[in-house]
C-alpha cells in the first residue's frame, strides 16, 4: 500500500479516535493498526501549557513555604529545655508516652547528648543531657524540679495511659477540672512533671475565678489552726477522726504501738477492765477508739494511711500480727500501696504517693475509706445532709464508683463501692463541726436515723448521732468546752 | 528519552526534597506525566483531569515529610492521593460532572496490576513525545492535546494539510517504535 494512502487512512481513524468513536475501523491497513492503537493512548497527552504552568505554580508555592517556614522566627518563642539524666533514653520515652518525633540530636565525643530537639505534636521541646558539673543539673540531682510543662493534646486519658504504660508515675489523676480542661499531672522516669491537659469546654473567666476563690477558702479552712476558725473542733483533732468500736480494743492499742509507732494517749477503762474509750496518735493522726458494748456493736473499719515507706511499713504490720490482704505494688493511680488486715479486722490500705512527697501535704495522711454498697448514694447523703464536698469521683468503665473523696472541714473521707473482698465497712465518724443541732436536723431530714439527741457532754462537746443510710455511725460534735483553761 | 530512574534514585530525590522543598522540583519532573496519565485514565474532561492533577502535586508537596519509604515506589503515594482526589471529587460533584467521570471504578482507590502498567506505558509514551524532533512535537500536542484540526494546525505552522498529516503520520510511526523499544 502505498504510503500516501496510509498516512490518509492513519489521519481519518486519528478524527473517529478524537471523536471517541474506540475500535478499529473499517478495512484498515494491517501497518497502520497498530499506529491507531497509539494515537487511542495519545487522547490523553497533557498540554505543554498545562505542564508548565502547574510547574511554577509549584515552584511558586515551594518558595512561598519555605520563606513561611519560621526558620528565623519573627516574633518571640519560648522553649521548655529539660536536663534529664540519659538524654537518650528520655527520648525515647517521650516518643512512646507523647509520640514525639526526633527533629534533631548532637552527640558529644564521649556519646552524651549535648543537644535534641524534639516536636510532640506541633509543640517543641529540647533537651540535653545533665551535666551537674557545668551548672546544668537534672531533677534527680535537685530531688525534684519546680517547673511543670503544661502539655495540651487531643486525648488526655490515652496520653496519660499511654505515658504511665511507658514509665510515668501519675501524680494527680486525670479529671474534669473547673476551668474547663481535663487534666492530670505525671512525673516523667527522669523526674520532670507534665500537667496533660485537653480543653473540654468553654467556662467565663468570672465564673473560673469565682469557683476558684471557693475552693481556696476550703482549702485554706482545710490547712489553718486559726482558733477563732475552728474553736469549735477539739484541741489535737481534725474535723474527722475515726472511732473505731472493736472486738478487742487492746490489742488494736498493742498492733498500732507496734506496727506503725503509734502512742496512746489516753483511755478511759470500764469497771470490768475493758476500754470505754481511748485515744491514740499514729505519725500525727488521731484515733479514737473504744471495746464494743451492748450499744455500739463492733465495726471494723477501713483506713487509708499514708506512711514514708510503704514497704517497711507493710513489712512492720506483718510482724506486729496484721494478715496480708495485697503485698506492696506501684499502682497506677500514682501510689505505691499495700493492703493488711489488724488483729482486730480493720483494713489498712497503707501508701506512699510518687509526689514530690510520700505523704501528699494536701491530704491528711490518715483517711477514713468507706465501701458501701450503694457508693453513688452514700455521697448524695453526705453532700445534701453532712454538707461534704465531692472533691473527685471517678467511675470505672461499668459505671461502678470505682474511688471518691469528699471533704468535710479540714479533712477528708474516701470512698468506693464494694468489690470482691472490699465487702461494705461502715464505721463510726466523730466530726467536728460549728453546729451540732442544725447537722443533726438536716441529717434526720435527709432521712438518717437518730442514735442520740444534741446533748451537752460532760468531756466537753455538744455531742448528737445519726446512723446514715450505709449504716456509718456519726456522732456530730461542737467543742464547747474552752481548751486553753 | 528520561531513563526510569532507579529505586535507590528515586528514594534519595524524595528524602532530599523531604529535607527541602525545593527539591520537590525533581519530583515534579519525574512524575508529572505518571499522575496526569493517571489521572486522564479515570477522569475524561480535560479541564478537570488538569485540576486535578494540579491538586495531587500541591497535596503532595504539603505533606511530603508524612511519605515513608516502605519499598513502593513514590508514584504509588502519588497515584494514591490522585485516586483520593478523583473520589471526593465525584462525592462533591456528582450531579453535574456525572458524564466527566468515568462510571465504574471510580469508588477504587487502588490500582490492580493491569491499571498500573497501562498508566507507567502512557507516562513512557507521553515523555516519549518529548523527545520528538520540534515539527512533530507540535503537530502531535496540537492533534491530541489541544484537539486541533489538521486545516487549523496547517494554518498555525503555515505548512500544508498534506505536510500536517505526513508528521503526524511520521511521529506516530517513530513512537510506536520507540515504545516497542522501551517495552520490548
Amino acid at each position: 500500500m502505498a504510503e500516501r494512502k496510509q498516512i490518509a487512512q492513519f489521519d481519518r481513524a486519528v478524527d473517529l479516535v478524537l471523536a471517541r468513536r474506540d475500535g478499529q475501523p473499517p478495512r484498515i491497513d494491517p501497518e497502520v493498526a497498530p499506529l491507531v492503537n497509539i494515537a487511542i493512548e495519545l487522547r490523553s497527552l497533557p498540554r505543554r501549557e498545562f505542564r508548565n504552568f502547574l510547574r511554577k505554580e509549584i515552584e511558586r508555592s515551594i518558595s512561598m513555604s519555605a520563606s513561611a517556614k519560621p526558620a528565623v522566627a519573627p516574633g518571640y518563642s519560648a522553649t521548655p529545655y529539660l536536663s534529664v539524666a540519659n538524654a537518650a533514653h528520655a527520648i525515647e520515652f517521650y516518643k512512646k508516652a507523647f509520640g514525639a518525633t526526633e527533629l534533631l540530636r548532637l552527640t558529644d565525643a564521649s556519646g552524651k547528648i549535648g543537644h535534641a530537639t524534639l516536636n510532640i505534636g506541633e509543640a517543641t521541646i529540647q533537651l540535653s543531657d545533665a551535666d551537674p558539673q557545668s551548672g546544668n543539673p537534672g531533677p534527680d540531682t535537685l530531688g525534684g524540679s519546680p517547673v511543670r510543662i503544661s502539655l495540651i493534646v487531643p486525648d488526655v486519658d490515652a496520653v496519660v495511659k499511654r505515658a504511665v504504660d511507658a514509665g510515668a508515675k501519675i501524680l494527680i489523676p486525670v479529671a474534669d477540672q473547673f476551668y474547663g480542661a481535663r487534666s492530670g499531672r505525671i512525673q516523667d522516669p527522669f523526674g520532670h512533671i507534665w500537667i496533660v491537659s485537653t480543653h473540654v469546654k468553654d467556662i467565663p473567666l468570672e465564673e473560673v475565678q469565682k469557683t476558684f476563690v471557693d475552693m481556696t477558702k476550703q482549702t485554706a479552712a482545710g490547712r489553718s489552726v486559726e482558733p477563732a476558725k475552728t474553736g469549735y473542733i477539739r484541741k489535737g483533732f481534725r474535723s474527722i477522726t475515726p472511732y473505731l468500736v472493736l472486738e478487742n480494743a487492746g490489742a488494736f492499742s498493742d498492733f498500732v504501738k507496734a506496727a506503725f509507732e503509734g502512742e496512746e494517749l489516753f483511755r478511759v477503762p470500764t469497771p470490768d477492765g475493758k476500754i470505754m474509750h481511748a485515744e491514740a496518735r499514729v505519725q500525727g493522726a488521731t484515733i479514737e477508739f473504744a471495746d464494743a458494748s451492748a450499744e455500739f456493736s463492733p465495726m471494723p473499719t477501713a483506713l487509708h494511711f499514708y506512711v514514708e515507706n510503704v514497704d517497711r511499713a507493710y513489712a512492720r504490720a506483718i510482724a506486729s500480727g496484721a494478715k496480708s490482704i495485697g503485698a506492696p505494688t506501684d499502682q497506677s493511680y500514682g501510689e505505691r500501696g499495700a493492703s493488711v488486715v489488724d488483729p482486730c479486722g480493720n483494713y489498712w490500705y497503707l501508701a506512699s504517693s510518687f509526689g514530690p512527697n510520700p505523704i501528699p501535704a494536701s491530704l491528711p495522711n490518715l483517711m477514713i475509706y468507706l465501701q458501701p454498697s450503694d457508693a453513688s448514694g452514700l455521697i448524695d447523703f453526705m453532700v445534701k445532709a453532712i454538707g461534704a464536698d465531692l472533691m473527685e469521683r471517678h467511675d470505672d468503665p461499668g459505671g461502678r464508683i470505682a474511688h471518691a473523696k469528699l471533704r468535710l472541714g479540714d479533712s477528708v473521707i474516701e470512698m468506693s463501692a464494694a468489690h470482691g473482698p472490699y465487702h461494705p465497712m461502715p464505721t463510726t465518724i466523730h466530726y467536728y463541726l460549728p453546729d451540732t443541732d442544725a447537722a443533726y436536723e438536716r441529717a434526720i431530714e435527709a432521712g438518717a436515723k437518730s442514735l442520740r439527741e444534741p446533748k451537752d457532754e460532760a468531756y466537753g462537746d455538744r455531742s448528737a448521732g445519726v446512723i446514715d443510710p450505709a449504716g456509718n455511725r456519726w456522732f456530730f460534735a461542737t467543742r464547747i468546752k474552752d481548751d486553753q483553761a | 528519552m528520561r531513563a526510569r530512574i532507579s529505586e535507590t534514585d528515586e528514594r534519595r530525590v524524595v528524602e532530599a526534597a523531604q529535607r527541602d522543598p525545593r527539591r520537590f522540583g525533581e519530583l515534579y519532573e519525574n512524575n508529572f506525566e505518571r499522575v496526569y496519565s493517571f489521572v486522564a485514565s479515570r477522569v475524561f474532561d480535560r479541564d478537570l483531569a488538569e485540576d486535578i492533577t494540579a491538586e495531587v502535586f500541591h497535596q503532595a508537596l504539603a505533606n511530603l515529610k508524612r511519605f515513608e519509604w516502605r519499598g513502593v515506589p513514590f508514584s504509588a503515594w502519588l497515584y494514591r492521593i490522585a485516586a483520593n482526589a478523583i473520589v471526593d471529587r465525584q462525592k462533591r460533584a456528582t450531579r453535574e460532572r456525572e458524564n466527566a467521570i468515568r462510571e465504574d471504578g471510580l469508588a477504587e482507590i487502588d490500582l490492580d496490576a493491569a491499571e498500573y502498567e497501562m498508566v507507567e506505558r502512557r507516562a513512557a509514551l507521553f515523555r516519549l513525545v518529548n523527545e520528538l524532533p520540534e515539527d512533530q512535537r507540535r503537530v502531535i500536542e496540537m492533534r491530541f492535546a489541544n484537539e486541533m484540526s489538521i486545516r487549523e494546525i496547517a494554518r498555525a505552522l503555515g505548512r500544508t494539510e498534506g505536510a500536517v498529516k505526513q508528521l503526524q503520520f511520521r511521529a506516530v510511526q517513530s513512537l510506536k517504535a520507540r515504545a516497542g523499544e522501551l517495552n520490548g
